[in-house]
Order: C-alpha cells, then sequence, then structure tokens
C-alpha cells in the first residue's frame, strides 16, 4: 500500500469515524448536562425569536466595540471565507465530496482558489502572530491555541503545495495534503475548532438568557 | 441631596477597620480546594458548560471590560477570571475529561488566592463582556460562581467577610438592625415631616431600604417616602425585612444571600405586598428579581422593581408628571442595572467607578484615582475618553445615581423637586462634588449614553 492509498483509503474512513462519533459525543454531552430551572419570574416567556437572533448578531461587533475588534475581525472572516471558498469551491475538492456524498456543485477557477488559499494562510499567520506578540493574546493563550492554528493552516499549505507541483512528488504531496486534513479531522471534536459546531448552542443559550431578563444581547 | 460630611468621613473611615472584624474560618488548605471545587461542581449547568466548551480565546472581551481597558493589563481579560471554573470542568465535568484531565491543570489553594484579586477586586460582574463576545458567552455568570467557590473556600477578601458575616449573623449591616431601623425612621419622619408608614400589617407595596442609606443618605428614604405618599400607595416599610443589600450574593455566599433575601419574601407575605420595592443598589436587585425565588424553591408571590423602574411605570402610566428639562438636576443609576436588568443593555454603559464602588476595595481608592488619571491622560481610546472624561475630580454621591432613565418623552430627573424636598434632583438626590475625591464619572454624561430602553 502506497502512502497515497493509505490516506485515501483507511487513514480517511478512521478519521472521518473520530469526527463524527468525536464530535457526537461532545456535543451531546454538553446539550444533555444538568440545566438548572429558573424559577424567577421571566420578563419574557417566549426567548426563542431573541435567542435566533442573537445566533446571527454575534456575527458582527456593536458599533461600540468598533476601534478594538474591526481589524481582527476582518482578519477572522478572511481566514474563515477563505477557508470556506478552498474547501468547498476547487474542483477537485467537490469530486472528492461527491464521490463519499453524492452530492456536487460547480466550482471557482483555480486561480481564485489559489488566491483564497492565499488569503487564507495569510490571515493565520496574522492571528498568529498577534498571538505571540500582544501582551493580552500572550498572556490568554496556551498550547492548544497555537496547534489550532497550526492544524487549519497545513491543510491550506500541503495543498497549494500540491496543487504546485512544488517538490516534483506530486503522489506524496497529495498524500501528505490528505494525510494533513485527516488530522485536522481527527483534532476537530477535541480541541477549540469545535467552536465551528458550539457557536451556535452558546449565542442561542445566551440570546434566551438574555430575552429572558428583558436585556438586549 | 444634603449629606452629612462628618458622618460620611467617618463612615469612609470605618472600611479599612472593617478587615479586623472579619473571622475567617480555619481550613485547611486541603479544605478549601475540596470545597470550591465542590461549589463550581454544583453550580456547572449546561449553559455553563456550553459556553465554556466555546471559548476561542479571542481576547475580545478584554476590549469589552472597564479593568482591562484603562489598565491595559492582560490579567484582567475577563477570560481568565473563571479560569479555575473551567479547568474543574474540564478535569471534571466535560464529556472530554478523560482526556483533557492528562494536561488540564487540576486547582490549588494557591490559585484560590490568586483569583480572589480577579473575581472580587477586577469585576463588577456588569456584563458588558458578554456583549462582545463573538461565542456568547457570560463570563459574569461564571465569575459569580467562582466567587460562590471562593467564598466556600473562605477566600473573601477581609473587608467584604466582615459585612457578610455580619449580615449572616444579626441582620444588619452597619449595624443597623430591626431597633435601629425603626428609630431612625420615626425620627426621620418627624424631623422632616413626612409619613413614613412603619410595620403595617396590611400594604400593598413593600418599600425596602439600606443601612447605608439609613445612616448616611436618608433623604433618599425621604423622597422615597414623599413620592409613594404623594401616589397615594398602599405601602410600608417593615422592621422585620427592610434591609436590600445583599453581601450575600456580594460575596458569593450563597446561605447568607438566602438568608436575607428570605427576611424580604417573609417581610412581603406577612403584609401581603403583591409589589416588593428595591432601592437604587446594583446588587440588591439581581438578588431579588433573579436569584431570590430559586434559593426560595418556588416563585414569589409578590413582583419585584427597581425604585427607577416603578418610577418609570408610574411616569409612563401618568400618574407621575415631570418638569420640563432643564429644571431638574441629572441623576444616575447603577450600571448593573445597565447592563443587566432590569433596562436592558447599554453599550456604551461607561468606563466609569459607579460599579467599582459596589465592591468594598481595598485599594479602591487608588485604584478609582489611576482610573480616573489615565482617562485624563488620554489612555483611553477616544470614544471612551470623549464620554468619560472629567471635568474635575468628582466623587459620584450614591444617592444620586438612581433615576437617570429617560421614560417616553420625559426623564426621571425631571420628577416635580416638592417631591424630593425642594431640591430638584433626580428623585431622591444629586450629585455631590468633594475636591480631590476619587473617580466615577459624572452622572451628566450618563445621560447622553441613554438609548435602546427597554420599556415595561
Ligand atoms: S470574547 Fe468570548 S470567546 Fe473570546 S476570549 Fe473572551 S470569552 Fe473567549
Ligand atoms: S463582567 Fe464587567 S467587570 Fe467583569 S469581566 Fe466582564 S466586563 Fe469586566
Amino acid at each position: 500500500m502506497t502512502l497515497l492509498d493509505f490516506a485515501r483509503g483507511p487513514a480517511l474512513a478512521w478519521s472521518l469515524y473520530i469526527l463524527f462519533f468525536g464530535s457526537l459525543l461532545r456535543l451531546v454531552g454538553v446539550l444533555l448536562a444538568r440545566k438548572h430551572v429558573d424559577l424567577s419570574q421571566p420578563r419574557n416567556a417566549d426567548t426563542l425569536g431573541d435567542s435566533v437572533r442573537t445566533v446571527f448578531t454575534r456575527f458582527w461587533f456593536k458599533p461600540e466595540f468598533r476601534a478594538s475588534t474591526l481589524f481582527i475581525t476582518l482578519i477572522g472572516y478572511a481566514m474563515h471565507i477563505g477557508l470556506a471558498v478552498v474547501v468547498l469551491l476547487f474542483v477537485p475538492h467537490i469530486l472528492f465530496i461527491s464521490k463519499l456524498s453524492g452530492l456536487s456543485w460547480g466550482g471557482l477557477p483555480n486561480d481564485t482558489i489559489m488566491l483564497a488559499g492565499a488569503i487564507t494562510l495569510a490571515a493565520l499567520v496574522a492571528m498568529w502572530v498577534r498571538r505571540l506578540q500582544n501582551p493580552l493574546m500572550q498572556a490568554i493563550s496556551n498550547w492548544e491555541d497555537h496547534l489550532a492554528l497550526f492544524i487549519t493552516g497545513l491543510p491550506v499549505l500541503t495543498g497549494m503545495m500540491a496543487y504546485g507541483h512544488l517538490f516534483q512528488d506530486y503522489p506524496t504531496l497529495l498524500a501528505i495534503h490528505i494525510l494533513s486534513v485527516e488530522l485536522l479531522f481527527v483534532w476537530f471534536p477535541f480541541g477549540k475548532l469545535f467552536h465551528a459546531v458550539m457557536w451556535i448552542p452558546t449565542r442561542f443559550k445566551l440570546g434566551a438568557h438574555f430575552s429572558r431578563r428583558g436585556v438586549k444581547a | 441631596m444634603t449629606v452629612d460630611m462628618q458622618l460620611f468621613e467617618k463612615f469612609a473611615g470605618m472600611i479599612p477597620a472593617l478587615a479586623e472584624r472579619a473571622q475567617p474560618p480555619h481550613m485547611s488548605d486541603a479544605e478549601r480546594v475540596e470545597k470550591a471545587r465542590a461549589t463550581f461542581l454544583a453550580n456547572i449547568d449546561a449553559d455553563m458548560a456550553s459556553e465554556m466548551e466555546s471559548c476561542i480565546h479571542c481576547g475580545h472581551c478584554a476590549d469589552a471590560c472597564h479593568y482591562y481597558v484603562p489598565t491595559q493589563d492582560p490579567k484582567y481579560a475577563p477570560v481568565r477570571k473563571f479560569e479555575l471554573l473551567k479547568r474543574v470542568y474540564r478535569r471534571e465535568l466535560s464529556p472530554l475529561r478523560w482526556l483533557h484531565r492528562l494536561y488540564t491543570e487540576d486547582i490549588n489553594a494557591d490559585d484560590l488566592r490568586k483569583w480572589q484579586e480577579l473575581v472580587y477586586d477586577s469585576c463588577t460582574e456588569c456584563g458588558r463582556c458578554a456583549m462582545i463576545c463573538p461565542m456568547g458567552i457570560n463570563i459574569a455568570g461564571m465569575v459569580n460562581v467562582m466567587r460562590q467557590g471562593l467564598a466556600n473556600a473562605g477566600i473573601i477578601p477581609a473587608e467584604m467577610m466582615a459585612m457578610e458575616q455580619e449580615q449572616g449573623a444579626h441582620g444588619s449591616i452597619f449595624g443597623v438592625g430591626p431597633t435601629e431601623m425603626e428609630q431612625i425612621v420615626q425620627d426621620l419622619s418627624r424631623k422632616q415631616g413626612v409619613e413614613i408608614p412603619l410595620n403595617r400589617d396590611r400594604a400593598d407595596i413593600l418599600v425596602t431600604t439600606s443601612g447605608l442609606d439609613l445612616l448616611l443618605y436618608n433623604d433618599v428614604l425621604i423622597a422615597t417616602a414623599r413620592i409613594m405618599n404623594h401616589l397615594g400607595e398602599s405601602w410600608t416599610l417593615r422592621s422585620d425585612g427592610f434591609e436590600a443589600a445583599n453581601f450575600g450574593l456580594l460575596s458569593g455566599y450563597e446561605k447568607v444571600q438566602k438568608a436575607a433575601s428570605e427576611r424580604l419574601i417573609r417581610a412581603a407575605e406577612a403584609c401581603g405586598a403583591t409589589t416588593v420595592i428595591i432601592p437604587e443598589c446594583g446588587h440588591a436587585y439581581p438578588s431579588m428579581r433573579w436569584d431570590a425565588a430559586n434559593l426560595h424553591g418556588r416563585q414569589l408571590p409578590f413582583r419585584v422593581l427597581a425604585i427607577s423602574e416603578y418610577l418609570g411605570q408610574k411616569v409612563k402610566s401618568g400618574q407621575l408628571k415631570l418638569t420640563p428639562p432643564g429644571q431638574g438636576q441629572e441623576g444616575h443609576f447603577p450600571r448593573s442595572l445597565q447592563t443587566r436588568p432590569p433596562f436592558g443593555f447599554d453599550r456604551r454603559a461607561p468606563l466609569g467607578a459607579g460599579g467599582t464602588r459596589s465592591r468594598l476595595p481595598r485599594d479602591g481608592v487608588a485604584w478609582r484615582n489611576e482610573l480616573v488619571l489615565r482617562r485624563r491622560r488620554g489612555c483611553l481610546p477616544d470614544r471612551y475618553r470623549r464620554r468619560t472624561a472629567p471635568e474635575g475630580l468628582r466623587y459620584q454621591d450614591r444617592a444620586g445615581r438612581c433615576h437617570g432613565r429617560r421614560f417616553g418623552g420625559g426623564h426621571l430627573r425631571q420628577l416635580p423637586a416638592e417631591l424630593h424636598g425642594g431640591r430638584a434632583a433626580g428623585a431622591v438626590g444629586q450629585e455631590h462634588r468633594i475636591p480631590g475625591g476619587t473617580g466615577g464619572r459624572g452622572a451628566a454624561g450618563n445621560h447622553a449614553l441613554i438609548k435602546d430602553q427597554h420599556h415595561d
């Protein structure tokens, strides 16, 4: 079995199992945690609308916080959107997903994808430099934060290298690229990358909490 | 608002001496850690679990925190304030605890001591950080659980411990128990010529107050009485349940919190009150409005209103008329009522010392001076400087804080002067200047910030 066969075969299957069952374990464990019944008289009994609204309003900061958060928010968006474009709109990725799931859609030209990849990488580097340089970020960062950036950046970097046929050995580069994606799958349920799932229930709960008390979240 | 400055100075002088009255519990370090851990575990619920699983360490919350913004000291980052809770959660409750235990450090007694400063002296539980967090994490709620853990471990600032112990043991604050309260109220009523119904058997409204207001800021009580009488309400003050301040909530010591709220519940039930009015006090309100029923174990048979909320309703219904703009003085209300219920969040809530005054700081005066100096030196971003720069160092009188809220077309500060003793001063007081005093934004600035009101 070549490295590429391994990456495309058992490694892919196992990483997907871990991704799925690990995520399920974490999500269900959190959602099923004990709830405290609140006996105080609610200001709003029907909190659903506000809860859903909070899930979406937190996509952008409130105007008061603009000066302090604009730059890093834009970088965050550059990273997330760039990554989504690369993952979902690169034609070979679409073919790969289509083989697994049967779903298919149109992609973007390769040059555009490379540009998106470069933007993603640049944003990740900027986030990492900020984490290393800014005294506040230094104080609140731990190894998991650095690992999350690394694990996110690696598939983008290896993918761009494979596409550019750097170092000539395409099958090995491709295998490394696929393995790096699998590393992300495996780590996803266990580290902070899982925020990609948690943002929905957490924002929703905050919205419900504040709505119950009559506060605009 | 008139304040007896001699009495005020005497009071201020008493604060440092409070520490000597505290009786710290004797516990081994291991016991302290176990108590804190048990408290954390008992209080973490599904919401907190979800929050602790979500934090991305982005640091945005620091930019909302009035301890971090003026100091730029990373230790004040809100996300750090609940770290011990998170460590216990990750090791003992998280669905991934088997993994987290491998690399998440356990808590120890030194950690608890270190975090005391962060959760008591460096957080007012104002909730501002929850408004910026992209993940929607309610840090103030977790800081409160941190306080509960530390309180059960006996690691409370000594001054606060003294207050909490006095309220727990005697139900009094600054020595004002039922007998003293009756005496003060009767004296006030006689001297000011205002009827204050005391210990009525039946009343629709139970008005509560606080030892500090009775001793020092009793214009507040007189103004409240005038307004209640003016409105023709059936109301009473009761000596068996008058103290709204709750040092149990403030310190995190739940037993005392419950005992204090139970007193008010019993007094309200005894007179059949359908409404309990809470005076201006940032922690008294959430204690009664949100926590009391849960500690009591069932819904309360009355509604709980902050005094300003009650007045606002009266203004809206037309029962209270406001004087035209410009003829009144500015008022103010605690930030915790801005950023938390009942009023809805004013995102422009000031970075000021108003909220910090509700704690009993050991170095609070120095800290607030520093805060003001930093502002004056321009260490704050423009948007804050514009809104917070004091024209002189100004001490914001506690009594003047309550009523800075706009209801409909008018403002509570425009309540008719005759309702507060002929001095136009919010409903219950006005700002008092003390040259060289400390911190705090002027109340005036506050009004420019008030928007997004919540109406009942
Ligand atoms: S803003 Fe929210 S997600 Fe970001 S560090 Fe603070 S608590 Fe964590
Ligand atoms: S609740 Fe207020 S004081 Fe406490 S950490 Fe958050 S912003 Fe700072």
